[in-house]
């Protein structure tokens, strides 16, 4: 039809019909989707909407993007491979004479397994299982041990292999390689932050999180033993991250090979068998689905709203405020952070970056207290680095924080959601510590791409 | 080691696609009837044999240390492979050099007859002078390059005996190793973790059946588990491509491509599954608060939306694979696959949301009128 109208009034017709949707129940995919397809028939030329396949038709047949179902396939292998109980338990023993040493543990734990798989989910739920009943066995405090889980848990979708840095790549146009590199430190960094905050509130108070009786620990030859086990996700550990690292092989082929090494650890452990294959690949199909539909159905609805000039409207509107450009992405940072208290991830990242990045790259990132800034090269990097981190709050913040729900969901009844709430709180603080040493050190994330591919 | 010079045949790609979801189907029938069975099993002894039988994972997977003679066997054919691509340059490069200075040779050359002064005589002696040179280390490479390529033939023979060796003794290592087995404890198996669904499954239809719908449905649980094992099938060519290319110095054209566009099939085809089991995620603000029949009252209201999109797409798309199928498209690329199949995939997808779609708005309309009876 083709009617003309203000680009401030589009957008809020167009947000405000889409939160209408969304607040009805209809699937994210379809809202977006939907939307699109009616705004550009009435304020827009019908005949652009032959256009829909051959816009669809890219992400389909995206080569990086079949590293999305590979990951979680992976992620869905191990799962049933048994190496998480055998992983915790590890890690556990070693550290057990240490105070909070059970909830160092859980943090560790994690981090390597988020080293193994891109998504958040199984692995909370698994160890919430084990390591939730362990801790509260041995008197820790609820809060401590629930937000070490909740905060370990959501470190799989930094650390690589990631969905997350996959999606991103794509949207972003950004090489998926260097993302993954880029969030190592800042993973480790979360990492850190979690091990040593459990440790120093620990220490400062032990009946936080009291060590092992001695009678329960075990002995050195018993701990050289317990390194056994680890052996093979460390192997496939290394073989997933060196491959990305060493650029023998593309991230995708990473995570075909990554696949394979969990299958045979599948088999090792006598678990690889044909209804585990099965119920692996129905779980990967349905977490693709998922994802690659609200791809289509959210690149049509950014699609029509930049064309619309939305991206220059919001920019104007963002710059507008006068904030200086460290103002700005703090403003961004708050309105992901506010969206990932409702929205899933995908959602926000499809609908967010292809709008916020432009403004990000056109700004000037000079460094704040004299300390060196981000190259215009880097901003897309960095951006998704920090982009990243935030998202992993979105996975925390109450009311609608993934995590929180997964670890009701296997925690003993007198762990109530009101304390879930509240562990999560102090974690978050960590994770806005995090997102602010990205932003105020972008080294912690340029660096080390920038020596890895360099010459490239 | 040898060429793989293997190109996966058009029909071969489109009958593997249709025959492996069958017959994996056909074996998790028959486990799950049969049960699992415990222990180490031949097939897939077998199964890491010819994957990844050159590093000895069969034998690991026995848990048998005798793995550990193929590890340094298969590291230094690595090497040696690695060797040989750096011989390649060496001696692409030295040829060059030669064929440089054959023709410069030429160049300076004159015609019979035509005398030369002093000048060009000395730069034609130099000229030739470089040819020789060039040519001793153009051969000096060759040989160099021959001697690499010898010794990764004869490690390839060592490996390829020891994995002869092996595939004869596997059904009896294969028995000891479950004799072995039967006699440890049987570990217990956790149960699997139980995702609690947020901004999923909150369907109030879910649990619904009517004759109509499930007919309607019938096809879509089909093609979600159909193209479900894909993924497996992506681990194995993957894989391939790594192991051909750093072990056997050939890389293919035709993994890549083959399979992005599988997974592009699978995305359109699953999504009507999805929506099924209900995984298309939501926002949970409001629906979850309504009452079953409000939940119902507000997906029949929201079903206008999602038939607007799904249509739309099934009919461009029609359109689209329409145009592609008229023009048989193949890909662009050497390995130059049928096209048009994986247009077709756009608009099928599609249709597949419409159908689970009604099937939903049906049962929702009988969710609302019989709990008002």
């Amino acid at each position: 039809m083709g009617l003309e109208i203000d680009i401030a009034w589009l957008t809020v017709l167009l947000f405000g019909s889409l939160a209408i949707l969304l607040a009805l129940g209809l699937p994210m995919a379809f809202c977006t989707g939907s939307l699109a397809v009616i705004f550009l028939f009435v304020f827009g030329n019908p005949a652009i909407l032959n256009m829909m396949p051959s816009r669809i038709f890219p992400f389909m047949t995206d080569y990086q993007l079949s590293a999305v179902p590979l990951f979680i396939f992976m992620a869905a292998v191990l799962e049933k491979a048994g190496i998480i109980e055998e992983l915790f338990d590890a890690v556990y023993k070693w550290l057990g004479s240490v105070k909070g040493g059970l909830a160092a543990a859980t943090v560790i734990a994690c981090t390597a397994l988020a080293a193994m798989v891109g998504v958040v989910g199984a692995t909370e739920v698994t160890m919430g299982m084990i390591a939730l009943p362990a801790m509260l066995k041995r008197g820790y405090d609820e809060k401590l041990a629930c937000g070490a889980l909740l905060s370990g848990g959501t470190l799989g979708i930094l650390i690589p292999p990631s969905v997350m840095a996959i999606v991103y790549a794509v949207v972003a146009q950004q090489s998926l390689g260097e993302l993954l590199v880029g969030s190592i430190f800042p993973g480790l960094l979360l990492s850190g932050l979690y091990v040593s905050y459990i440790l120093v509130r620990c220490y400062i108070n032990p009946s936080l999180g009291p060590a092992l009786p001695p009678e329960e620990r075990v002995s050195g030859r018993e701990k050289l033993q317990l390194l056994k086990n680890t052996i093979a996700p460390i192997l496939l550990i290394v073989l997933v991250l060196g491959v990305i690292f060493v650029g023998i092989a593309t991230p995708v082929e990473a995570a075909g090979i990554g696949t394979f090494g969990a299958l045979f650890i599948s088999a090792l452990h006598r678990r690889l068998n044909w209804p585990g294959i099965q119920e692996a690949a129905i779980a990967t199909l349905k977490a693709t689905a998922m994802v690659m539909w609200i791809f289509f159905g959210a690149t049509m609805f950014v699609g029509f709203f930049i064309v619309k000039g939305g991206q220059t409207f919001v920019a104007n509107s963002i710059l507008g405020t006068g904030l200086p450009p460290y103002g700005i992405l703090m403003l961004m940072m708050v309105i992901l952070f506010v969206l990932g208290m409702f929205l899933d991830w995908v959602g926000i990242l499809l609908l967010t970056v292809p709008i916020f990045l432009p403004i990000m790259k056109s700004l000037p990132w000079e460094g704040v207290f004299g300390l060196p800034g981000v190259k215009p090269d880097d901003v897309a990097l960095w951006y998704g680095v920090i982009f990243m981190v935030n998202m992993q709050m979105a996975f925390l913040s109450p009311p609608f924080g993934y995590s929180l729900f997964y670890l009701k969901s296997v925690a003993p009844p007198q762990i109530t959601m009101a304390t879930i709430f509240k562990a999560a709180i102090n974690f978050m603080v960590l994770q806005w510590i995090g997102v602010g040493l990205c932003i105020i050190f972008p080294a912690i994330v340029v660096w080390l791409p920038g020596l890895i591919y360099a010459g490239h | 080691m040898p060429h793989l010079n293997f190109i996966l045949p058009h029909w071969l790609y489109w009958g593997t696609l249709i025959l492996f979801p069958l017959v994996a189907m056909y074996f998790v029938q028959r486990q799950l009837k049969r049960g699992v069975p415990r222990g180490p099993s031949l097939f897939i002894a077998y199964l890491f044999w010819a994957t990844g039988g050159i590093m000895g994972l069969h034998r690991f997977y026995l848990r048998s240390m005798w793995g550990f003679i193929f590890v340094p066997v298969f590291l230094l054919s690595l090497h040696v492979s690695d060797g040989i691509r750096d011989r390649r340059e060496d001696v692409s490069r030295t040829h060059a050099a030669y064929e440089t200075a054959v023709s410069a040779v030429r160049r300076l050359t004159l015609p019979p007859g035509v005398s030369m002064t002093q000048n060009e005589q000395a730069r034609l002696e130099k000229a030739k002078a470089d040819e020789a040179k060039a040519k001793t280390e153009a051969d000096f490479e060759r040989a160099h390059m021959a001697q690499w390529q010898s010794w990764s033939n004869w490690l390839a023979i060592l490996l390829a005996v020891m994995l002869a060796i092996d595939a004869v003794l596997m059904p009896m290592l294969v028995r000891k190793q479950r004799a072995r087995e039967a006699n440890e404890a049987v570990a217990v198996e956790p149960p699997p973790p139980e995702m609690p669904p947020i901004g999923t499954q909150e369907d109030p239809t879910m649990h619904l059946h009517t004759r109509v719908t499930d007919a309607l449905e019938w096809f879509n649980v089909r093609a979600g588990e159909f193209v479900a094992y894909w993924a497996v099938i992506s681990v194995f060519v993957y894989y391939y491509e790594v192991i051909a290319r750093f072990v056997f110095n050939s890389p293919t054209n035709w993994v890549h491509e083959s399979m992005f566009l599988m997974y592009g099939m699978q995305y359109m085809l699953c999504g009507a599954y999805a929506y099924r089991e209900d995984q298309h995620v939501r926002v949970d603000v409001f629906y979850v608060k309504l009452s079953t029949r409000g939940r119902a009252i507000a997906d029949i209201i929201t079903s206008v939306f999602f038939f607007i999109f799904m249509v739309t797409m099934a009919w461009t798309g029609t359109r689209f694979a329409l145009d592609a199928i008229n023009n048989s498209e193949v890909s662009f690329t050497e390995w130059g696959i049928q096209y048009w199949p994986v247009k077709v995939m756009l608009p099928l997808g599609a249709f597949l949301m419409v159908l689970q779609g009604l099937s939903k708005l049906i049962k929702d309309i009988v969710l609302v009128t019989s709990r008002r009876a």
